[in-house]
């Protein structure tokens, strides 16, 4: 029944997972599990090579039958064009360009070295298999195409992906939305099309699609060797230990600092521990659920404080933790750090999110911790406390 | 092994100059087909409905048998204050799998063991819309389930509570890998429920037999159509809850995580907006068995079939807003509480509906009390109980008293035990002569029953006390000092709801050696043992492989009842006559049976994709290149899959040992 | 299949009656065979919130309980009357629709009898408007933080943020505004006889009212699962009367005294040393080389300890009846006992002796001290520090010395 081929490999199979039990038996820990991933990787690549001898008869055909031999193998057509010699060169010729150059050449080259020669070696035995041309060819696809499929599928989206994405990173933030939106009505539209034309030729579709693809990849192509735009970062809340902080106009650099949608944590906004608004030059600290305003405010220590802070003056105006006063000996030095937190600029009548822990106690800094709107002239800041 | 070459019997021209080309005779299949209908391969590969029902039963008793031993272990650790029989963290990961496994891997699969064998049974089909589909939904679960209790050995279960909330189940607080086989084992076994719910709701849409409308149709089958679209939209939002917590576990996403500005809260609604309709999911079932239960041995239809139909429905759509009520603690402000307070309230409407109905349906008839129609009046009590003590959580500012106390384990083990256990209960002492054709027998059925019931409320019951007296769940220990004064006091009742489990699991115990005996030397069933009522009875016990010789027409509720019984006008007003008996008419279904019936081939695949699901899992969790692989194995076997014809080519069958052309046994076990 | 067609046997009608007695029964015992004083009864309120509770809970559970008694009665009748004794075969009807929507409407009613009071009972608890004393309360593996800030608490000033762990105390008859959060997972703060449980989450602040009616000890326990100490993560309420809460309030604002005694001494330097980086005793100062104090205080730094980024103020540990969240006892078992039963009248005065050397409890504090996780299971040996990126989870096993363990406990004890 077993064949001489597939009982050696059978062999090799139970060998090696009986080694994978033994190894992962004796030696636990991640040591072990790499040792037993390996050797059942093994048993599978066996246990592959044992099907497919015991599907081909270790490929002599007259194992089966002494007719065969008359009527098959020696008996075919002539080997058809192969695409697959000239591919295995191109990949060992990238390996070595990749050896001496790029990473990825190399890597895309040991890819497709390793593609060809399963297509190869699966081409080669398929044209062997039996004496019948298209039945060979049938066992061939039958064979390759659950590999090949969803690897090109897969392949072509990545492609399509990754070009439309050099595409939106190329445009400016304002085309971004209108090129997308096109893109999205062409997409759909040319599905309508193609449905509601049944009739239509095969080949048309596929030509349109190859088209748009070949434009989407070209087009992503040059965009991507030009490089995406210039995407600013958001001025974020500043806690360079005061050096935005004590401004009460925007901090130094050529971006506006005030940022409506900045450093906003909406879900933290469900349960606000603190509003904080400034109005009229005095600053009010509400605390949630508490009645009335509270002055000063205590806080937990090492908690998370959230903070909402209300800008109901007329002009700009930030939030400014200071966050105590500390000495530290840095080489023998004393150095007294005074760090701060604040938010960035908030428009009149807006609103900004602020998030902050005090991890030491009150007693621990020389200056109290309090907060304050800085440039608002005779402000009383509002001490926070913290046992 | 159809890839063998099989050369053509035209031999080539001996020296001859032109070969002549031989067509091989075979498929193109890679492997045979198995085609077997005997033996251990007939049920592995096996995609016929009723396999796969039975399949699904025994793997749920299973792990029925496993949530039960872990139930065991938690009574006897509280059996006592400050007790050692558990570790605080064996503890925490005994009651989360308990629930767990109860949840997942026996009530939900058992409930597809019914639905899978009878659903297509009580609506005349001879088998589901995607028969492969369901083998590869039954082989996820198993899969699933295998998966997720290995963690027991691999490092330690999960042991974050089911409801697994965050932070305490994140990789800081829950360090072991439990919580990852949790998730992963869960969006397995969520697989199968998703793919078996496509699967039954296109089934019970399409293939009904000719003349049954919808409301000509089996309340059972109604009840599972009800559930299938829960499950459609439920578990893909617990699918995404899980995706998140992996992401969060495994690869240091931060969904939950407040120092990135998330809220735990949204695991909590996430969860909840599955959880409370998974309740409907596992209660509604066994609504429907004992819709059939009741009017079979009260020997009257259902009372107010349309208004169980459309209260089960209601259930499955108010189902929905009803999800915060499990978070009436959790600080949701005033307004949500309100809101959902008033929606559970809403809830109880449908389900009273319910109660009434069944004991509607019981008022005037003429009762036998078998073992099923014990079990089924047992729920009626049961989920009474329960269906009260939820009534009163819906009461929002009590239930912040009773939140986390025994008290809300009580209720729900009245719904859950008292209303799906003993639904599918009554569902085996039911139908075990159609599946098996062997009765259950009834004295050892009655003990069953008796100590079921005993066990269940000497269990439960304290629990109310225990909860309302202010016992916290999930504590691996109680002081001493807390238990109160008197002899009543929580010891006591502690020690009554261990000494009832174990009653409890003598009860179900029973049921095994009910099972033992049948299967040794239990009566043979008639035909109709119960004077049954749906279409299921019309075929013989067990079914055959294509279910019906020939397909009925319906023309009522309750068909079958209808065939055999006519209402004929007597001087003392109409009476119901017996016409046709069951044997008349299954001599006349093999009379005018169909010719030609072609039943699906089984196949290697649905199980081969199911078992790459693991092994993708096993290497989240440990190294990556399982997952590889097991990805490697999915996208194979899909493909395969795909390309595989519905029937099995003949050249899959082997030829007779007589030789000739090999004959394709189809439909003719 | 035998018995199917027979009419019912008299042995199963016994069994039938039978069951229904077991069942009245059981239900006797359920409504009857309560524990008598049950620390955590939610049956039982002694404060305004809670009674609101009761007011709405208990009329629905007699409600409740009286739709069942009429459910079983009508099961019972069915069963026995319409039982199979050979009548026959009852007539197929299939409904009685009037009666269906009857039989709706009739729970509908009910429920909206229960609706319209659960409402306005969810907002009247909600209210925090009229609350005259804050106290914010940290949830933690698993202990609690109480924390006064600065305010005027019921008529009672409190000047500088105070700050205890354990043990809640609360004036009585005043309303308090409890403001929950937590430092690491979910809690849940309940208080069964003051009021309805309300989770601690992280990032968010969920009030909750509470008022005690009169001065005593109300138990408490955490009801979210939070992890492996769960069942060991208590709290307690202590209800103090005015004067007696300016009493406390006044000795919660003291420094910490220097040790008289000379173990205690002795255990100061090694508190200083094993302890305070994660304790806090205000008024403990650094040494100067020369063994003197110096005037810079100590201050604990546990959020480079432990996960939760905080570990119980021990200044007034021994004000306290209990430690290491409530769960072990300071006091031994007769001085709780007495505690426990005396009058509300002198409640306050025996609660603000603390814990005297007489009543002290030194064995639970010694086991704790000498083995923490021994006692209280945390993920908190060095592997698992490791695990968790070098911080604990509770309190470690520090490997002191037994001589060490006798100075610490005396310096312990005299921390009032």
């Amino acid at each position: 029944m077993f064949t001489t081929g597939s009982k050696l490999f059978l062999g090799a199979t139970v060998l090696s997972v009986f080694a994978a039990v033994v190894f992962g038996l004796s030696k636990g820990g991640a040591d072990g599990w790499l040792g037993v991933v390996g050797l059942l990787t093994a048993a599978v690549v066996f246990a592959f090579l044992f099907c497919v001898n015991y599907m081909i008869r270790d490929g002599n055909v007259s194992a089966m039958s002494d007719d065969a031999v008359t009527v098959s193998a020696a008996a075919q057509p002539p080997v058809e064009r192969s695409v697959w010699p000239v591919l295995s060169a191109v990949a060992v010729g990238a390996i070595a360009v990749g050896a001496v150059s790029k990473p990825i050449v190399f890597k895309a080259g040991v890819v497709l070295l390793l593609a060809a020669a399963v297509e190869w070696m699966v081409h080669g035995w398929s044209e062997r298999a039996s004496a019948d041309a298209t039945y060979n060819a049938d066992l061939r696809k039958r064979m390759l195409h659950p590999i090949e499929f969803p690897v090109l599928a897969a392949a072509g989206l990545a492609a399509v992906i990754y070009s439309f994405s050099r595409v939106m990173l190329w445009i400016d933030k304002s085309g971004g939305p209108v090129v997308f939106v096109i893109a999205g009505a062409l997409v759909l539209f040319g599905g309508f099309l193609f449905a509601s034309r049944p009739s239509l030729k095969k080949g048309v579709i596929t030509g349109v699609c190859a088209i748009a693809m070949l434009g989407l990849v070209s087009t992503g192509a040059v965009m991507a060797v030009d490089g995406q735009r210039a995407i600013p970062a958001h001025p974020t809340t500043g806690s360079d230990n005061g050096a935005v902080c004590d401004l009460a106009e925007e901090g130094p650099g050529d971006q506006a600092e005030i940022d409506d949608k900045g450093s906003q944590a909406v879900a933290s906004k469900a349960a606000i521990g603190i509003t904080v608004t400034v109005e009229n030059g005095t600053l009010t600290a509400h605390e949630l659920a508490v009645p009335g305003n509270q002055d000063p405010v205590t806080v937990s220590r090492g908690n998370v404080v959230n903070v909402i802070f209300k800008n109901h003056d007329s002009v700009p105006r930030r939030l400014t933790v200071n966050m105590g006063e500390f000495e530290t000996d840095i080489n023998g030095t004393k150095v007294k750090e005074r760090p701060k937190i604040c938010t960035t600029l908030v428009h009149p009548g807006g609103s900004q999110f602020l998030s902050f822990v005090l991890p030491k106690p009150s007693i621990a800094s020389s200056q109290p911790y309090t907060f304050t709107a800085p440039g608002v002239p005779g402000l009383k800041p509002i001490e926070i406390r913290v046992p | 092994m159809a890839i063998i070459e099989r050369p053509s019997t035209v031999p080539a021209l001996p020296g001859g100059d032109v070969p002549q080309f031989a067509t091989p005779a075979s498929s193109y299949g890679v492997f045979r087909r198995p085609v077997t209908t005997t033996g251990w391969r007939s049920w592995m590969f096996t995609i016929d409905h009723k396999k796969i029902g039975i399949m699904y039963g025994v793997s749920a008793m299973f792990f029925f048998l496993v949530g039960g031993v872990e139930a065991l272990l938690i009574r006897t650790q509280l059996a006592a204050p400050d007790n050692t029989v558990l570790s605080a963290s064996l503890y925490n990961q005994m009651f989360t799998m308990h629930a767990t496994t109860m949840i997942f891997l026996f009530v939900m699969p058992m409930a597809a063991a019914w639905a899978n064998y009878f659903v297509p049974l009580q609506i005349g089909a001879r088998d589901v819309a995607f028969p492969r589909l369901n083998a590869f939904g039954f082989w996820c679960f198993l899969f699933g389930g295998i998966f997720l209790n290995t963690s027991w050995f691999l490092g330690g279960a999960a042991d974050g509570g089911w409801f697994m909330y965050q932070p305490n189940a994140n990789a800081l607080f829950s360090p072991t890998h439990g919580v990852d086989f949790w998730s992963l084992g869960l969006q397995i076994t969520g697989i199968a429920s998703l793919t078996g719910a496509l699967n039954l709701i296109v089934t019970i849409l399409n293939m009904r037999a000719p003349g049954m409308t919808l409301m000509k149709m089996p309340i059972f089958t109604w009840m599972i159509l009800v559930v299938q679209f829960l499950l459609v939209f439920a578990i893909p939002v617990i699918t995404v809850a899980l995706f998140l917590l992996m992401f969060q576990r495994v690869f240091g996403a931060q969904f939950f995580n407040v120092d990135a500005g998330a809220d735990p809260l949204l695991w909590q609604h996430l969860f909840w907006i599955f959880g409370h309709p998974e309740v409907y999911i596992l209660v509604l079932p066994s609504f429907g068995i004992v819709s059939e239960v009741l009017p079979v041995f009260s020997r009257k239809p259902l009372f107010g079939y349309k208004f169980v139909v459309f209260s089960g429905a209601a259930i499955g759509f108010i189902g929905w807003g009803v999800w915060a009520h499990h978070m009436f603690a959790s600080g949701i402000g005033p307004v949500s509480v309100a809101v959902f307070s008033v929606s559970t309230m809403l809830i109880a409407i449908p389900t009273g509906v319910k109660i009434v109905n069944w004991t509607l349906t019981m008022w005037g008839g003429k009762i036998r009390f078998t073992t099923a129609m014990l079990f089924a009046i047992g729920l009626i009590v049961e989920f009474t109980i329960g269906g009260l003590s939820g009534v009163t959580h819906s009461v929002s500012p009590s239930d912040t008293q009773q939140t986390d106390t025994y008290y809300i384990v009580a209720h729900f083990h009245y719904v859950l035990f008292g209303g799906a256990v003993f639904g599918i209960f009554a569902g085996f002492y039911y139908w075990w002569p159609k599946i098996f054709g062997k009765m259950l027998d009834e004295t050892l059925g009655k003990w069953n029953f008796w100590l079921m019931v005993i066990g269940m409320n000497l269990t439960f019951g304290p629990m109310h006390i225990l909860g309302l007296q202010g016992q916290p769940r999930r504590m691996v220990v109680y002081p001493e000092k807390l238990t109160g004064e008197g002899f009543f006091n929580l010891h006591f009742w502690n020690t009554v709801a261990t000494v009832g489990s174990y009653i409890l699991a003598l009860g179900i115990f029973m049921f095994l050696v009910n099972v033992w005996h049948t299967t040794r030397k239990g009566a043979t069933a008639p035909l109709d043992p119960w004077d049954a009522r749906s279409l299921e009875w019309l075929t013989t016990n067990p079914p055959k492989v294509h279910n019906f010789d020939v397909i009925p027409h319906v023309h009522a509720l309750d068909e079958y009842f209808h065939l055999k019984y006519e209402e004929v006008d007597t001087d003392a007003g109409p009476r119901l006559v017996k016409v046709r008996t069951a044997e008349e008419l299954h001599e006349d279904q093999e009379a005018n049976a169909d010719k030609n019936i072609h039943m699906p081939s089984p196949s290697y695949w649905p199980m081969l994709v199911a078992i790459s699901l693991p092994i993708m899992a096993y290497g989240i969790i440990f190294s990556l290149v399982l997952t590889v692989l097991g990805g490697a194995i999915l996208l194979m076997a899909i493909f395969a899959w795909a390309l595989e014809p519905a029937v099995a080519d003949a050249s899959d069958y082997d030829p007779p040992p007589q030789g000739g052309e090999p004959t394709m046994e189809l439909a003719n076990v | 299949m035998s018995g199917v067609e027979q009419p019912v046997s008299t042995v199963r009608r016994v069994k039938q009656r039978s069951a229904i007695a077991v069942v009245v029964v059981a239900a006797a015992a359920v409504l009857g065979g309560c524990a008598r004083n049950a620390p955590q009864d939610t049956f039982k309120p002694e404060g305004e919130n809670a009674r609101k509770i009761q007011n709405l809970q208990w009329p629905v559970f007699v409600v409740a309980g009286i739709v069942g008694v009429i459910v079983f009665a009508v099961i019972i009748y069915v069963v026995i009357r319409f039982r199979d004794h050979g009548q026959e075969m009852p007539r197929q009807t299939h409904g009685n629709p009037t009666l269906e929507i009857g039989l709706t409407i009739l729970p509908a009613i009910i429920l909206i009898a229960v609706g319209i009071p659960t409402v306005s009972t969810v907002f009247s608890l909600a209210k925090t408007s009229d609350t005259q004393c804050v106290v914010n309360i940290t949830g933690q593996q698993w202990w609690w933080e109480y924390e006064y800030p600065v305010q005027n608490c019921g008529g009672v000033e409190i000047t500088e943020p105070l700050v205890t762990s354990g043990e809640l105390v609360l004036p009585t008859k005043v309303h308090v505004l409890l403001r929950i959060t937590s430092n690491d997972v979910i809690h849940s703060f309940w208080i069964p006889k003051l009021n309805g449980k309300r989770d601690a989450v992280p990032g968010r602040i969920h009030p909750l009212r509470m008022e005690a009616d009169h001065p005593g000890i109300f138990a408490g326990q955490c009801t979210e699962f939070c992890g492996l100490s769960h069942a060991r993560m208590r709290m307690d309420a202590v209800g103090l009367n005015s004067a007696d809460f300016s009493t406390w309030v006044a000795d919660q604002l003291q420094p910490a005294t220097k040790p008289t005694d000379p173990l205690a001494l002795q255990g100061e330097d090694v508190f200083r040393t094993q302890c305070s980086r994660c304790h806090q005793v205000n008024g403990l100062m650094e040494e100067n080389p020369d063994g003197t104090d110096s005037t810079k205080p100590v201050v604990a730094f546990p959020d480079l300890y432990v996960i939760a980024g905080n570990a119980p103020n021990l200044t007034h540990l021994m004000s306290r009846t209990t430690f290491a969240g409530a769960t072990f006892d300071l006091l031994t078992d007769s001085c709780r006992k007495t505690l426990l039963d005396a009058s509300p009248e002198e409640f306050g005065a025996l609660y603000l002796k603390g814990v005297t050397p007489e009543c002290f409890n030194e064995a639970e504090l010694r086991e704790w001290v000498r083995n923490a996780p021994a006692k209280k299971p945390m993920y908190s040996s060095e592997a698992q520090k490791d695990e968790n990126g070098g911080k604990y989870r509770g309190m470690p096993n520090l490997n002191l010395t037994d001589d060490q363990i006798d100075q610490i406990v005396a310096y312990l004890l005299e921390r009032k």
